[in-house]
């Protein structure tokens, strides 16, 4: 193995353990919601951009971690929406975990 | 993602898109969705439980062209990454994670800048696709990108394949001819796909010639000891249909570069001929996100037919 493969391993390994497996989702972040498409700016405002990151080795779980995460960011910004503009999700090597990182936007309800 | 979640999020996603009409401002200023380009909208369809997991499908249609505008058909399929994630969420890959309606959009306004490329251009190839838009603008294409299930632990062999084949040609295609504006003949038809979605593509496209007119790979997961079985799918697959067009498309820090270059080594030898490109980039989403989308959508345009 090349000393850049094994270098490259090293790093994936690395940022592998500073991700949460598990994510719980803070009662403040119950009441955000996800939405496939921006609102209307009628009715909402746009609060900020969050990502949501997980590793695990259940996709499904990795899954669900990253969505918690990103309500919990959504929900420190005071929002109630939060769209989920890109899911990457991708297998480790070396382990057998998954990685999944979301981005998306925040939005609050106008008054 | 729970049952409970995955549903609450997909009514939520529902209502949403539709409470926001297309001609409404977004809360931002007027950006728009990931699902939604200036190009190009997107349809999300549930294609029922197949024996291999259930059919869910993302139907990418250009909004250029009015109603009498008709296109070829491209199947695309995505990554290892998004088999292993929900159906709803991975079959839609290619639209919103590989960003291919930004590529839509910069297609068709050329021209292309290494920004467009996310860094990862080739000074000469860009200048090469720039040439060619200006010369013949995009005419455009439907691009129908259905959730794959992991087939990798099942090496990708024609058994493990012929039932998901099945599901694209028997439902998949059936459906976007009856239901968007698209061109019905094989000739209008393409198959493409990154990585595990490339090998698929590959598998599925040469046992399946009379069905397409264009069938390639973005860094499709091949494997050298795979490259005889490979060109003699190939030979079998032009003798069928000798007009069929063939493209592989490798990057520098592709994991499998040597086994693309080997396959294609072995086609020019056999006499198969076919596009090959070597580009720029790794094998990771800033590359779909950059020169994978703009790839795909610019060699099927040209390479399939309108009839």
């Amino acid at each position: 193995m090349s000393r850049v493969v094994l270098l490259a391993c090293v790093l994936s390994l690395g940022c592998a353990e500073s991700l949460p497996e598990h994510v719980e989702l803070q009662p403040a972040a119950e009441h955000v919601e996800f939405a496939l498409e921006p609102p209307s700016a009628n009715t909402y405002k746009m609060v900020g951009q969050v990502e949501g990151a997980s590793t695990a080795s259940d996709p499904d779980v990795a899954q669900q971690a990253a969505h918690n995460d990103l309500r919990n960011k959504a929900a420190a910004l005071g929002a109630s929406l939060v769209t989920v503009d890109q899911n990457l999700a991708e297998p480790l090597p070396l382990t057998y975990k998954m990685k999944v990182r979301l981005v998306g936007r925040a939005y609050k309800a106008l008054e | 993602m729970s049952a409970s979640l995955q549903r609450r999020a997909f009514i939520l996603s529902a209502a949403s898109a539709l409470a926001c009409s297309r001609s409404e401002r977004t809360a931002e200023g007027g950006s728009r969705g990931p699902l939604e380009s200036a190009q190009a909208r997107t349809l999300q369809w549930d294609l029922g439980p197949q024996p291999w997991g259930d059919g869910r499908a993302s139907i990418v249609v250009p909004t250029w062209g009015g109603h009498a505008a008709r296109f070829p058909v491209l199947v695309a399929l995505h990554g290892r990454g998004e088999a292993l994630k929900p159906p709803i969420e991975g079959a839609l890959g290619w639209p919103r994670d590989y960003a291919l309606l930004r590529a839509f959009d910069r297609l068709r306004t050329p021209p292309l800048t290494d920004l467009d490329y996310g860094g990862f251009s080739d000074r000469d190839r860009m200048l090469e696709a720039n040439a060619s838009l200006a010369k013949d603008p995009l005419a455009g294409l439907i691009v129908a990108c259905p959730w794959l299930p992991d087939l990798t632990s099942t090496s990708t062999r024609e058994s493990d394949v012929a039932g998901y084949a099945r599901f694209v040609l028997e439902v998949l295609l059936p459906r976007v001819r009856r239901e968007t504006p698209a061109y019905a003949t094989p000739e209008a038809t393409g198959i493409d796909g990154v990585s595990l979605g490339g090998a698929i593509a590959l598998r599925i496209g040469l046992t399946s010639p009379e069905a397409f007119g264009a069938v390639g790979g973005i860094q499709p997961a091949l494997s050298e000891t795979q490259t005889p079985e490979w060109t003699a799918l190939a030979q079998a697959a032009r003798a069928r249909r000798p007009g069929l067009k063939l493209r592989l498309l490798t990057s520098h820090d592709d994991y499998f570069r040597d086994a693309i270059v080997s396959v294609s080594r072995a086609w020019t030898a056999a006499g198969i001929t076919h596009d090959f490109a070597e580009v720029v980039g790794p094998h990771d989403y800033s590359f779909n996100r950059g020169p994978g989308s703009i790839e795909l959508l610019l060699w099927h345009d040209r390479a399939l037919g309108r009839l």
